[in-house]
């Protein structure tokens, strides 16, 4: 036997499985359990997110609070950003604002990446 | 016209499309199973690797990078799959018993094309696993030894070395031969003529 006729052999023999299992209905299986493991993380991280967003809301004026008492260094921050202007009436609460659209911006781009 | 691999798997990449990675699963499912059913203890054991597998390249399409094809890194998750499944479970052996339950029961023989084809089952299983490997994905599924390389993880020059010993082995089962010298050691001809 020589090489070529035992590839031949091999190719058929894997061809011939091959050819049984393209339509039993794998692929849209694993296509369903990869759906699935998508939503179900998206359930979760929607939830973990919205449960998140609460516990930030509920420290919105706690957070404004923190850093009213660090003044200075939050004044000497927005004298550095007055040229840019990001001076505010409420800088404050901006901050605080600031700091929650960063959290909602990573649980964003958790959201957006696959499983 | 057909897209290709590599543009399936940018749209996957890029456009988090899932169309895109469901027609490569569609595309590469069953040659994957055929493979890995070659290896398996059994056929249901082998699709649950196959689906890991699958699962496994959704989540990690985004850091494919294009060096070798998606086949070949495909295969090389399922080989890694395969070798951590039989870690864990001490599969090793376990095809030697299905082919000996098969006997029993003539199940594979029923879904054997022919008496040979069943021959060639044996003399596969006969084979070392990266020789077995190596040859399927060289001669059976028709990838590059720099491909089938790149999906065992070996080194090209013992990938030839893997695929030339299993040729010989293969050809010595399937035809009464003598081993050739070199491999005298690896097999004696009472295991020829036993698998016949």
């Amino acid at each position: 036997m020589s090489d070529r006729e035992l590839q031949e052999l091999l190719e058929n023999d894997l061809a011939l499985s091959r050819r049984k299992l393209e339509s039993d209905g794998f692929s849209e299986l694993v296509l369903k359990k990869l759906s699935a493991r998508r939503g179900r993380r998206l359930a979760m991280v929607s939830a973990a997110g919205a449960a998140g967003a609460g516990f930030a809301s509920a420290q919105f004026v706690k957070m404004t609070g923190l850093f009213a008492a660090a003044k200075p260094l939050v004044d000497d921050a927005l004298v550095a950003a007055a040229p840019l202007g990001l001076g505010a009436s409420a800088p404050y609460q901006l901050l605080a604002a600031a700091t929650l659209a960063i959290a909602f911006a990573a649980t964003a781009f958790i959201l957006q990446s696959d499983i | 016209m057909t897209i290709s691999d590599i543009d399936l798997v940018m749209l996957a990449k890029v456009g988090q499309d899932d169309t895109a990675f469901a027609e490569l699963v569609r595309r590469h499912q069953a040659g994957l199973r055929a493979f890995l059913r070659k290896f398996a203890a059994d056929d249901a054991y082998a699709d649950d690797l196959a689906q890991e597998t699958l699962i496994k390249a959704y989540r990690g399409v985004a850091g494919f990078q294009g060096g070798a094809s998606f086949r070949s890194w495909l295969y090389a998750i399922a080989w890694r799959e395969f070798l951590q499944g039989k870690r864990r479970k001490k599969a090793d052996g376990r095809l030697a018993e299905a082919l000996a339950a098969d006997d029993r029961d003539g199940s594979r023989a029923g879904e054997a094309a022919s008496g040979l084809s069943l021959d060639l089952q044996r003399a596969l299983a006969r084979l070392e696993e990266t020789e077995r490997a190596a040859l399927l994905l060289c001669d059976a599924a028709g990838m590059s030894h720099a491909e089938a390389a790149t999906a065992l993880g070996a080194p090209l020059g013992s990938v030839k070395t893997y695929v030339a010993r299993a040729r010989g082995k293969m050809r010595a089962m399937l035809n009464f031969e003598a081993p050739p010298a070199d491999q005298a050691d690896a097999y004696s001809i009472d295991e020829v003529h036993r698998v016949r």
